[in-house]
C-alpha cells in the first residue's frame, strides 16, 4: 500500500524519490522515549514500516524520536532487525536466531509486541504474538491468569455462566 | 500512552516507564492478532479469563469466523445464514464434538501412565479436569489431569470395601459397604452414618444432588437423602441383584440386573415405568450410561454387548457384540451424541457410532503394557496406542498389551482407564 501510494502521490517530484533511494547506505539516528540516541543503518530502520513512511516523506532528516519506545527496548528491536536485513541469511539459522531471541520474561515480551506493533515491523509483531498465543494454547482459565497475572473480574455467576454455555471447551 | 519526548525527562514519567509492562498494556489490535493465532477451544477459553478479554473475543468476528469458514465448507449452506448468537455457540459445540469424534476416530494415540495405588484399582471417574481412582485400595485418589498429581487423597475405612463411587465440585460420595459417605473436598471432615445404612448389600451407586440411589443384592433400588441420610424410597425391581444405575436429569432411574434386564423408574414412585427389553439374549448388564442430549440409553453386558435403547419410545435400536467377552464400562462425552466408548475384559478400547453401534475404531497400548509395574510414583510413561484393523484376530495380540478395562472415563479428546493394576492410563487422542 505504501509503494503504490508513492508513486500516485500527485506532484511527488521523482528526484526525491532518487535521492532516498541513494540515501540507503546512511545512517538515521532514533531516540528512544528515555532519550538515548540510536545511529542506526536505514536499511535496518526502515524494517519498520513507521520510520519507512518517515524517511519517505523527508521527516527522517533529523533526529527520530520514538516516545513509544525505551532504550532497553529499541535496542532489542533493532537487533532483530539488523539480523533480518539480509535475506539471504539461511533459514535454520534465522530460525534459531528468532526462537533465542523471543526467549524473554514476559515484561520484555509484552514490551517487544508493544514496539513491534507502533514501529509496525510485521515479522517481528507476528513472532512475539505467536509466543504469547503458544503460551495460550491448551490452558484454563485459571492457569492463564496465573501465568500471565490477570485480575478475574467476573462475579462467581458471570463465570459459571460462561462455563455453562460453552461446557465443551471447560470439562476435561 | 507513552510518554512525550519532551516529558521524558520528568522523574514520575520515568518511573512509570520502570513499573513492568503487563499484558494489560497491550493495545486491543495486538490482542487480537494474538487471539487470531488460537484456536476456537483455546478461544473460548481466553473469553472466561476477564472481562476485558471476553469482550474482545466476543465482539471480534474471530469465533464467528470458525463458523463462516466451516459453513463454507459444508453442503448445506441454505437457511442457515440467519443464526443467532446463541446457535453460535450450539454450533461451536457441534464442531467441538465433531473434533471429539474425528480424533477417537483416525487420530494418533499417545497414552501416558502412572502408578496411581499400591494396591490394583479398578474404577475411575473424570470431570472438571480431574480423575478420581479408587476401588480395591484403601484410598481414593483425586489426580490433576494436568500434572498428573495426586491433589486429594481420601482414606476408606479399613473393615468395609468401598463398592462405588462419583464426585464433584465440593465432595466425593462412596457406598462403603451398606452405607453412604461423603467426603468433604475442602475440610478433612467425612460424614459417615452410624446405622442408618441399607442392611442389604449395595452393589452400586449413583447419586445426583440431593439424592442417592443404591443398587441393592436384593433386586431393590433405595433412595437416600444424602444430608438427613435417610432411606426414602424402596423401589423394587422385577428380577435379580441390580448391578448398574444411571440417572436421567429428569427424574428416572435406570437399572439393570444380573438376568438381562433393565428397568426405568421415577424417583417419585415405587412404580416401575417400563422395561428395557433386548431382542436377543445379551447376558447380564454390566453397565449403563444415559445420553440426555440424545434421550438415548446404553448398556454393557456380561456376553460382549453392547445396546442402545432410546427413552422416548423404549424401543431398543440396536445391538452389537463388540467382544466375546465382558463389557465393564460404556461411556461418552456429556454433550457429545456421535460417539461412545466401550472397554471391557478383553482390554481393547473401541469408539462406536452411538446411533448405529458400528464399532468405528479398536484401539491397544503398543508393546507390553506389564513391563513398568516397578515403576515409582510421579513417574509417567509415555506410550504410544495403536489402531486394529477390523479384520485382526483379538486373540493374536498377546494379552500382556491389553489388560482388562475395568472401568472407563470420557473426556474431550481423551479418555482415562483402570485395568484393575496398579497404573492409570490416559488416552489422549490428537486431532
Amino acid at each position: 500500500a505504501i509503494q503504490s501510494s508513492r508513486f500516485s502521490c500527485v506532484g511527488f517530484p521523482l528526484a526525491y524519490i532518487f535521492l532516498a533511494c541513494k540515501k540507503k547506505s546512511m545512517a538515521l539516528k532514533l531516540k528512544s522515549s528515555d532519550n538515548k540516541i540510536f545511529e542506526v543503518e536505514e536499511l535496518v530502520a526502515v524494517q519498520s514500516e513507521t520510520i519507512k513512511s518517515l524517511v519517505e516523506d523527508g521527516c527522517a532528516n533529523n533526529v527520530i524520536p520514538l516516545p513509544n519506545v525505551d532504550s532497553k527496548t529499541l535496542e532489542l528491536v533493532l537487533d532483530w532487525c539488523k539480523n533480518h536485513v539480509d535475506v539471504k541469511l539461511d533459514e535454520e539459522k534465522l530460525k534459531e536466531y528468532e526462537d533465542k531471541f523471543i526467549e524473554v520474561d514476559l515484561a520484555v515480551l509484552y514490551d517487544l509486541l508493544m514496539a513491534a506493533n507502533y514501529l509496525n515491523i510485521k515479522d517481528l509483531l507476528n513472532r512475539a504474538s505467536q509466543k504469547v498465543a503458544d503460551m495460550l494454547k491448551g490452558k484454563k482459565p485459571e492457569q492463564i491468569r496465573e501465568t500471565f497475572n490477570i485480575v478475574n473480574d467476573f462475579s462467581p455467576e458471570e463465570e459459571e455462566e460462561i462455563r455453562k454455555e460453552n461446557l465443551w471447551a471447560f470439562e476435561e | 500512552m507513552g510518554p512525550t519526548p519532551s516529558s521524558a525527562n520528568d522523574r514520575s514519567e520515568r518511573k512509570k516507564r520502570n513499573a513492568k509492562t503487563t499484558i494489560q498494556s497491550l493495545e486491543h489490535d495486538t490482542l487480537c492478532m494474538i487471539f487470531t493465532l488460537l484456536d476456537f477451544f483455546d478461544l473460548v477459553r481466553c473469553s472466561a479469563v476477564c472481562k476485558y478479554w471476553n469482550k474482545i473475543i466476543n465482539k471480534s468476528k474471530l469465533l464467528r469466523e470458525f463458523y463462516t469458514k466451516q459453513r463454507q465448507n459444508s453442503t448445506d449452506i441454505s437457511n442457515k445464514s440467519t443464526r443467532s448468537e446463541t446457535s453460535l455457540k450450539t454450533y461451536l459445540e457441534e464442531l467441538a464434538m465433531e473434533h471429539h469424534r474425528f480424533s477417537l476416530q483416525e487420530g494418533l494415540i499417545n497414552i501416558d501412565q502412572w502408578k496411581g495405588h499400591s494396591v490394583g484399582f479398578n474404577q475411575c471417574r473424570m470431570k472438571m479436569g480431574l480423575i478420581l481412582t479408587g476401588k480395591g485400595d484403601k484410598v481414593m485418589r483425586l489426580w490433576s489431569l494436568e500434572s498428573y498429581k495426586c491433589v486429594e487423597e481420601y482414606s476408606v475405612p479399613d473393615t468395609v470395601p468401598l463398592v462405588d463411587f462419583d464426585f464433584d465440585e465440593s465432595k466425593i460420595v462412596g457406598l462403603v459397604g451398606t452405607r453412604i459417605c461423603i467426603w468433604r473436598r475442602n475440610g478433612k471432615r467425612s460424614i459417615f452414618p452410624s446405622n442408618e445404612g441399607t442392611f442389604v448389600k449395595g452393589l452400586c451407586m449413583r447419586y445426583n444432588d440431593p439424592e442417592a440411589v443404591v443398587g441393592c443384592e436384593d433386586g431393590t433400588a433405595r433412595l437416600f437423602d444424602l444430608y438427613s441420610r435417610k432411606c426414602s424410597r424402596i423401589i423394587r425391581m422385577r428380577a435379580g441383584p441390580v448391578t448398574c444405575l444411571c440417572l436421567s436429569d429428569d427424574q428416572l432411574i435406570l437399572s439393570g440386573s444380573s438376568l438381562g434386564s433393565i428397568t426405568v423408574s421415577g424417583i417419585s414412585s415405587d412404580q416401575q415405568l417400563a422395561t428395557l427389553r433386548s431382542r436377543i439374549t445379551i447376558g447380564g448388564i454390566k453397565t449403563l450410561c444415559y445420553n440426555a442430549c440424545s434421550h438415548l440409553v446404553f448398556a454393557g453386558s456380561t456376553s460382549g454387548y453392547t445396546s442402545c435403547w432410546d427413552l422416548r419410545t423404549m424401543r431398543s435400536l440396536w445391538e452389537t457384540r463388540v467382544s466375546p467377552n465382558v463389557v465393564y464400562s460404556v461411556q461418552h462425552l456429556r454433550s457429545d451424541k456421535s460417539t461412545l466408548v466401550v472397554g471391557g475384559i478383553d482390554g481393547v478400547l473401541r469408539t462406536l457410532d452411538q446411533n448405529t453401534g458400528q464399532v468405528l475404531a479398536s484401539c491397544v497400548m503398543e508393546g507390553n503394557a506389564s513391563s513398568t509395574s516397578q515403576n515409582t510414583y510421579g513417574a509417567t510413561e509415555k506410550r504410544k496406542g495403536r489402531r486394529l484393523s477390523e479384520d485382526i484376530p483379538i486373540d493374536s495380540i498377546p494379552k500382556s498389551a491389553r489388560p482388562p478395562i475395568t472401568c472407563l472415563a470420557v473426556g474431550m479428546k481423551k479418555v482415562v482407564t483402570a485395568h484393575n493394576g496398579r497404573h492409570i492410563r490416559l488416552w489422549k487422542f490428537n486431532s
